[in-house]
């Protein structure tokens, strides 16, 4: 006999149960999911980060190499130069030679570096060279090499001393000619830029500097007056005396004059778009409107001539540094 | 494991911190000069949604005076573009063998310029008496020969520039200086000028600012 109850009872029974173990599938294949989706995620950060070293280690040795570019240069043109292979000796002889060149190099830099990289003499090459042979005899020409290396010290460092008010590009001409044989590249704008360590440029540019959202500088002279220690403030002040020493050059010709009035009023309006003002509290950008153009709705032009500051009209934010436009 | 999230997720901050996003060629990202004695970094601006928002957005001035100037200013001269700028920043300028000029007014000048730029107007250039081009031209490394004579072998190389593809006052400064028998050949041209300058989001100095 059929029970009819029961059997509904059975059949929710089984129903549920079913749904049950659907749901218990369900839940553990999100909580497989969510596992894995952690997983992929802390590879890509470790992936990312690994990333990020060998591209700081990349870039680091990139600007190694750009700053010893001249003695690989050399060292390319040596290597051309050469018709039979080297021995061991001729090797060794060429690695000192280069890093007597990469310690002119680094005295002759534009920027300030350690003093321990400048300790090399002649000596101390001597030394170096006599180390690195010293397992096999050293033949007459290795010594006649020698002694024309350091010969070729002597003469570097003593153009070195000479030319310290001279260009880096002097130098690097200097330095090349005292290789045999090499030509020197007079084409200034194909070498290689120097620059100095990253660190060390940060540091000093942050300091000195003040530089704002829109990658202007400002160089505050100091009550009034100019630094005057590097050579081209001192010229730009000479020549800025010689220039108004008599203005009645400036105005002499008509033609000129009239040209240079119509661009006094451009200059004008070029000052007065570089107008900025800082928010005080209580300043809405209304009332600046207000007391620069006279009236109120002008707010809009403060707000159009600050995109990347203003998000809205009606927040701006004590300190902020709206600029001003005509 | 959140310690490990909050980790990774510091590291790619930084990463994306240490990147430069907008560099100035594929291989250079920045370079320094020097103005006023101060180390300046020259870069571009790393918005990528930056605009110009000043009178260098202005595309219509009254012609005359303010027309397109033509490409070459003399055949001799040499016209350069903002690498060729860079490159003579780094060379002849640190190597005190080249000089950047501003042939603007003075007020262009004090407001905003290119770093290591220096000023002379070119009304000065154009209506300079013999006796204050003699001046100028020592300075920039002219000698007088025993016969009274004007030696400009060994003179700075220039890189002269105004606003820009409008405006004529390095035409106006380069003929002032030609008058004199300035060798051509240590002139160029940066025809592109301030606004060219600008519109790449290169660095800029401002002498003297203006508050409101």
């Amino acid at each position: 006999m059929l029970n009819k109850d029961q059997y509904n009872e059975d059949a929710y029974n089984d129903v549920y149960a079913q749904a049950a173990k659907g749901a218990e599938i369900k839940y553990s294949t999100k909580k497989k999911g969510k596992s894995k989706l952690l997983l992929i995620f802390l590879l890509l950060a470790l992936i990312s980060t690994l990333g990020y070293f060998v591209w700081k280690n990349l870039s680091s040795t990139k600007e190694v190499t750009t700053t010893k570019s001249l003695v690989d240069k050399n060292k390319e043109i040596s290597l051309k130069k050469e018709t039979a292979p080297m021995n061991e000796t001729e090797e060794s002889l060429e690695v000192a030679l280069q890093k007597t060149l990469e310690t002119a190099e680094e005295e002759k830099s534009p920027t300030p570096t350690s003093t321990s990289t400048t300790g090399s003499t002649t000596a101390d090459i001597v030394a170096n060279i006599a180390s690195q042979t010293s397992d096999t005899k050293m033949s007459p020409t290795d010594i006649a090499r020698i002694v024309q290396l350091v010969t070729q010290q002597m003469q570097a460092e003593k153009k070195v001393e000479e030319s310290k008010v001279q260009s880096n590009k002097k130098v690097k001409d200097s330095l090349e000619l005292s290789l045999e044989n090499v030509e020197t590249d007079t084409l200034s704008s194909e070498k290689p830029v120097l620059e100095p360590t990253k660190s060390s440029q940060k540091k000093e540019a942050s300091n000195d500097t003040k530089t704002n959202t829109y990658n202007k500088i400002v160089l505050e002279k100091s009550n009034g007056k100019e630094n005057l220690n590097d050579e081209l403030s001192k010229l730009s002040m000479e020549i800025s005396n010689v220039i108004n020493s008599d203005s009645e050059d400036v105005s002499s010709s008509s033609e000129s004059t009239s040209y240079t009035s119509s661009l006094s009023k451009e200059a004008d309006t070029r000052t007065k778009e570089m107008r900025y003002h800082i928010v005080k509290k209580g300043d809405t950008l209304a009332s600046i409107a207000y007391k620069i153009y006279g009236q109120s709705k002008d707010y809009i032009k403060l707000y159009e001539a600050n995109p990347d500051i203003l998000r809205r009209a009606d927040q701006i934010y004590i300190g902020q540094r709206l600029r001003v436009p005509e | 494991m959140n310690k490990l999230l909050t980790l990774s997720l510091f590291c790619s901050i930084l990463m994306s911190q240490e990147i430069t996003k907008v560099k100035i060629t594929k291989d250079i990202p920045y370079v320094y000069t020097y103005d006023s004695g101060k180390k300046i970094k020259i870069e571009r601006i790393q918005d990528t949604n930056n605009k110009l928002t000043d009178d260098f957005t202005k595309t219509s001035r009254p012609c005359p005076p303010f027309c397109i100037q033509p490409t070459k200013i003399d055949p001799e001269i040499r016209n350069i573009a903002e690498l060729e700028l860079i490159s003579f920043m780094q060379n002849e300028v640190q190597n005190k063998i080249g000089l950047i000029i501003d042939a603007r007014l003075k007020k262009w000048y004090e407001v905003e310029t290119i770093p290591s730029a220096i000023n002379i107007p070119f009304p000065v250039m154009q209506n300079a008496s013999k006796d204050k081009a003699k001046k100028i031209f020592q300075l920039l490394g002219m000698k007088v020969k025993k016969d009274g004579s004007w030696d400009f072998s060994k003179v700075k190389k220039l890189v002269v520039f105004c606003n820009g593809v409008w405006c004529e006052q390095t035409a106006h400064f380069m003929q002032g200086i030609l008058k004199y028998n300035y060798p051509k050949n240590r002139l160029s041209y940066y025809r592109s000028g301030f606004q060219g300058w600008k519109l790449l989001g290169l660095t800029s100095i401002v002498h003297k600012e203006i508050k409101q």
